[in-house]
């Protein structure tokens, strides 16, 4: 009989073969013993994949809490400093469950006979202690009158963000979208906010907790905050992203408790007291109330809580895109450039999407043209040690000098350019914005380089008279100014001199939009979707990034480049 | 040749036997048994009768093919006690083949998972929803194609290269010693 392709073992295996056609497999395996050794190596991959993803088991064997990892167990005091640690920990713990369990089992058996194997728990669900529910009143989630133990602080508007942390202060709002407050629950922008309750019918707010953690809320929602590090989430949809350090952020939900083990996850808690979790990046630690089950969750994971603490995992796809948009700007982005990394494909290389180096152009070129390197001098970003640094040939003062950066990209496994995506990157103007005409950063579909390609998004400082002599972000009218960093002028996103500022793309291919932010320590901005210019017709198979810096000056121009990061939004 | 599962040191030797032949089992009774929780009970039938049976073990002999064949018992004797309920899709000759098969190959490798789970991560967002939705969630591609807003036909190749990039991936972390390359 004819090999089957690859294609009749995977219909095999999702059950899709008919009667007939399962006849014909059935003959085709007995035909050969290659044919039967085939299948044997296609079953043990189906039953690797599934296992791979299985929930890792934290802490429970069999409704028995170990105490390895538990908020109460003897990592709890050093579960921010250790969170990678202790992961790893937990996945060796986890690795050897089944093994221990078994072999345990197998000792006692073989002592006190088979009929004891009749009571050995199959899995954790099925034979784990379904305690039942405490009255959420006991557990504080009743406190539904309006202001019960709200104390919320007053605090003064313009803060920067180096001024978070006072003696009471749990969180801040960084950010305010068409929020409708409950009566006598107005906060402001900038509002220091101490432990209390935060309470409203719609809108997002965006929160920073003293611990580092980065939250929004969507209403309607009730968000008791009861720590810098700690929340209750009694209803809404919440999306936290934990940055390296804020690990161990921990929110309680009606059934849940889930801590942060530093990543991104989304929580809803719906009218009944169910919640849904889904983790978009990282890990976090769930324990379902009710079942006392504790389980790992990583990327792409999720679970169902329902409000008496039964855990269910599955597959989320809630997409949580409101809370996420607005927390977006705030996440910290990776690969950073190291040492020797100006020529070579960094940050990020080929398996990241990268197609090739940087291209770093200045015109006029002389012989002191274009000086691109890796330097450390004044990081743009804590935690980053080394930026790429571009510098121009100094001017004449008559003629425009131009320095650009660009670098291709395009789809590999991890990563799809016809796929919604993000680029993430930090950029600093080192030139005195006084002699720059124009900074722009564009995004191409194809070449750029080709036949003089228009961008197909693209942000732009440029001149503005009202600004003097400096430039500044040019953002259309429609867009919301409400999106800024507490205390500051909505709108003046003026571009300075060192200055460092974060710039979120989102580029959705799909959909044909895309939407950026921008964010400095003392100003942010969301931009509104708006249509990419696409080129109709022509064939795309790289997307590029360009950044551009141009001016009339005697000057060199000068601008920096850091942690820029592709990647594809879940 | 026969020996006793009281001794302290058959109890140890049978353990260590069982936990390296364990996952090759669970995925030879997966193969043939759809519904997971009657592949669960057929795991643990196999197990009881390893204890019981473990005295007539000829250790000089690999143990994977004399645990495959109790393996294979356990499963045509449920198939055959209650008739359709339990659903095993392959019986007699296949079946014996891919007995065979499963004996014949190294055990699998528990480690394998940690491995897979980096290689998860490194698929497209929306092949791994698809991988997860098939192997997490237990669903066909049409369920997957619907859920997703694809053609059934764009699901299945979908999953199809994340089973390919997966397993190269794979075969690289082998190679590397459990990391991804």
């Amino acid at each position: 009989m004819k090999q089957p392709a690859r294609e009749t073992l995977d219909r095999y295996f999702d059950d899709e073969l008919s009667a007939e056609e399962l006849e014909q497999f059935a003959v085709w395996l007995a035909e050969s013993p290659a044919h039967a050794a085939e299948f044997a190596s296609e079953a043990q991959f189906e039953f690797l994949v599934k296992e791979a993803w299985k929930p890792r088991q934290a802490c429970a064997v069999d409704g028995a809490i170990i105490a390895v990892g538990g908020p109460d167990g003897p990592l709890a005091g050093d579960l921010a400093s250790t969170a990678a640690t202790r992961q790893q920990a937990l996945a060796e713990f986890s690795a050897f469950r089944v093994t221990i369990v078994m072999a345990v089992a197998l000792l006692v058996m073989a002592v006190a006979g088979p009929q004891i194997w009749s009571s050995w728990s199959r899995t954790p669900q099925a034979t784990s202690h379904h305690a039942e529910f405490v009255s959420s009143a006991g557990e504080g989630f009743v406190s539904l009158l309006p202001n019960a133990g709200e104390a919320f602080a007053t605090g003064p508007d313009a803060m920067g963000p180096g001024q978070l942390g006072g003696s009471d202060e749990v969180a801040r709002v960084t950010g305010l979208k068409g929020v409708d407050w409950l009566a006598g629950h107005q906060r402001a922008l900038g509002q220091r906010l101490a432990a209390g309750i935060l309470r409203f019918q719609r809108g997002t707010v965006r929160i920073v907790f003293t611990g580092g953690v980065v939250a929004s809320v969507v209403g309607p929602a009730e968000l008791h905050l009861l720590a810098g590090d700690h929340a209750r989430l009694i209803a809404g949809t919440f999306a936290a992203y934990a940055p390296p350090g804020a690990e161990g952020f921990r929110l309680d939900t009606p059934g849940a408790e889930i801590t942060d083990l530093g990543t991104e996850f989304g929580a809803s808690v719906d009218l009944d007291g169910n919640t849904d979790l889904s983790v978009f990046d990282g890990s976090v630690q769930l324990v379902a109330k009710g079942d006392g089950n504790r389980e790992i969750f990583t990327q792409g994971q999720g679970a169902t809580i329902s409000a008496a603490g039964v855990m269910r995992p599955q597959f989320l796809l809630a997409a949580f895109e409101e809370p996420r948009d607005a927390i977006s700007g705030y996440k910290i982005v990776w690969e950073p450039f190291g040492p020797g990394s100006a020529t070579g494909p960094f940050p990020g290389g080929a398996d990241a999407g990268w197609l090739g180096p940087w291209q770093i152009v200045a015109s006029p070129a002389t012989e002191q043209a274009t000086v691109a390197t890796v330097t450390d001098s004044q990081p743009l970003h804590p935690g980053t040690e080394r930026y790429l640094e571009l510098l121009s040939a100094m001017g004449d003062g008559q003629q425009m000098v131009r320095l650009d950066a660009r670098r291709p990209y395009g789809s590999v496994d991890s990563f799809s350019i016809e796929e919604p995506y993000t680029i993430e990157c930090l950029v600093r103007v080192q030139s005195n914005p006084s002699v720059l005409s124009r900074f722009e950063i564009a995004g191409f579909m194809g070449a750029a380089a080709e036949e003089n390609q228009k961008p197909c998004w693209q942000i732009v400082a440029g001149r503005d008279s009202a600004a003097g002599s400096m430039i500044r972000w040019q953002r259309s009218p429609k867009d919301s100014g409400e999106e800024a960093a507490p205390g500051r002028a909505l709108d003046t996103l003026m571009v300075g001199w060192w200055e460092p500022w974060r710039i979120c793309v989102a580029v959705d291919p799909p959909q044909n939009r895309w939407r950026f932010m921008l964010a400095s320590p003392t100003q942010s901005w969301a931009s509104e979707w708006q249509t990419l210019s696409m080129t109709a017709g022509k064939s795309i198979g790289c997307h590029e990034i360009a950044f551009t810096a141009s001016g009339r000056t005697s000057h060199r121009l000068s601008f920096a480049i850091d942690e820029v990061k592709i990647r594809n939004r879940p | 040749m026969g020996q006793s599962p009281q001794s302290t040191e058959v109890i140890k030797a049978m353990t260590v036997h069982w936990t390296k032949a364990q996952p090759t089992v669970a995925a030879f009774i997966c193969s043939l048994v759809r519904d997971p929780h009657a592949a669960d009970d057929l795991l643990q039938q196999t197990a009881e009768r390893v204890v019981e049976r473990y005295g007539q073990y000829d250790p000089n002999r690999p143990f994977l093919p004399w645990v495959m064949t109790i393996a294979k018992h356990c499963v045509f004797d449920q198939a055959r006690r209650d008739g359709r309920k339990t659903k095993v899709t392959l019986l007699g000759e296949a079946a014996e083949a891919v007995v065979d098969a499963f004996a014949a190959e190294p055990p699998l490798d528990q480690s394998a998972v940690a491995s897979l789970r980096k290689c998860l991560e490194r698929l497209t967002p929306k092949a791994r929803q698809a991988v997860g939705l098939r192997y997490g969630n237990d669903w066909k591609p049409k369920r997957i194609a619907e859920h997703l807003g694809m053609t059934a036909n764009a699901a299945t190749v979908m999953l199809h290269r994340a089973k390919a990039a997966l397993r190269t991936c794979l075969e690289t972390a082998t190679v590397a010693g459990g990391e991804p390359q």
